[in-house]
């Protein structure tokens, strides 16, 4: 009974750790230096799906939100940054146990549910950026990659720490031509502007 | 020693109070005076005795975790922590001559390279958070909070939020900028 007792409580040890978002387990081959093919595979699913080659990844539209279908109403942007690009995993099941700053949940929700990095082109404020800005969750933003110039439209949909700027979900990511490891840690040093336009969560988005 | 004891017990629901995402009914905290009311339900707002809202602090609380609150002394200010699961932020609301107005801390105040060599920590701002602590007096608050860095190191920290008596500038938002202000960042 007592060994029984001991095993249960080994067992719960290694789930409740596996599920914490303190974990720093990190898979081989994810830890730094030159990505490996299976460390990139991820990211080429993502951007398949967003150039409409689904047969990697599924049929939800890649990009998720699409872009907004009335830019008219837009005006200037309320928040713009310019800075090195930071990939923000949370909401993508997958990553757990890869990311060691994974979190299940995203501050905006679609149905009820997190907002899965790897479906959603989504971008991270501050609190302090969206209250100065008059931004809300939901929001659209436009991501450039100051690189190449690739754009892709997304919505405000992570609150990160204070100052936070550039980070940018796994699909936006690709949506740009931004490559990165399952570790989260983009390949280079490339840079993003993001614009945020406040007041617009409610202009629906159209299919790329 | 009864009486003592829910004096003690009423004074400290007044001194503090905190909102949690899971309790989603609106919550009013009166000002020690009474004049006005904090609200907070689906909004941040001000109201005075009468129930007509004097200000609106945030119009929109999706996604947020927690709001920590604490008035003044002298209930002409009440200051405001919202908190999301990765981030939070201190807003403030006070009263002048001219009536209500809404302040925030810009994320600029907060030293984060400063604070992360004084701890000898390094790696990338992952999450931060913040609690409010006493009032010294009722133009400063002890705030205290936590960084968390890449490779979960952890920085816990203090400060003092001050209300200067500057003018401030209008942000997009509404909120002034430079009317309260983080004064001696220390690593705890």
């Amino acid at each position: 009974m007592r060994s029984v007792l001991s095993w249960s409580f080994v067992l719960l040890l290694i789930v409740s750790i596996s599920g914490c978002d303190d974990s720093i387990s990190s898979p081989s081959g994810g830890a730094s230096g030159t990505p490996t093919q299976n460390d990139l595979t991820q990211g080429q699913q993502i951007g398949n799906a967003v150039s409409g080659d689904q047969s990697f990844y599924n049929a939800s539209g890649g990009s998720g939100f699409g872009f907004p279908q009335d830019t008219s109403q837009f005006g200037g942007a309320s928040f713009t940054s310019d800075s090195f690009a930071r990939i923000d995993t949370d909401g993508d099941p997958s990553e757990q146990g890869y990311d060691t700053t994974w979190n299940a949940q995203t501050s905006g929700q679609i149905d009820g549910q997190p907002v899965n990095s790897a479906d959603h082109a989504y971008v991270v404020m501050s609190q302090g950026q969206m209250a100065a800005s008059g931004a809300q969750i939901g929001d659209w933003a436009l991501v450039t990659n100051n690189e190449t110039g690739q754009s892709m439209w997304a919505r405000v949909e992570d609150v990160g720490p204070p100052g936070g700027t550039g980070e940018i979900s796994e699909a936006c990511a690709t949506g740009v031509g931004i490559q990165f490891q399952r570790n989260s840690n983009t390949v280079g040093n490339p840079s993003v502007t993001v614009q945020v336009y406040s007041g617009t969560k409610s202009i629906s988005g159209g299919s790329n | 020693m009864r009486t003592s004891l829910i004096s003690v017990l009423a004074t400290a629901l007044i001194a503090n109070f905190g909102w949690a995402e899971s309790k989603l009914e609106t919550k009013q905290f009166p000002a020690p005076d009474g004049s006005q009311v904090l609200e907070i339900g689906q909004a941040i707002r001000v109201v005075n005795s009468r129930g007509s809202p004097s200000l609106t602090l945030a119009s929109n609380l999706e996604g947020v975790q927690r709001v920590d609150a604490k008035w003044s002394p002298d209930s002409r200010r009440v200051v405001v922590v919202i908190s999301y699961t990765r981030g939070s932020g201190v807003e403030a609301a006070y009263m002048d001559g001219s009536g209500w107005h809404k302040a925030l801390q810009p994320d600029t105040d907060l030293p984060t390279d400063e604070l992360s060599r004084q701890a000898a920590v390094s790696g990338r701002l992952v999450s931060q958070s913040c609690r409010l602590g006493d009032w010294l007096d009722s133009r400063r608050i002890r705030i205290t909070g936590e960084l968390i860095f890449s490779g979960q190191k952890k920085v816990h920290y203090g400060y003092t939020l001050v209300f200067t008596g500057q003018p401030g500038h209008l942000d997009r938002g509404g909120f002034e900028e430079g009317v309260i202000k983080g004064i001696d960042y220390h690593v705890r």
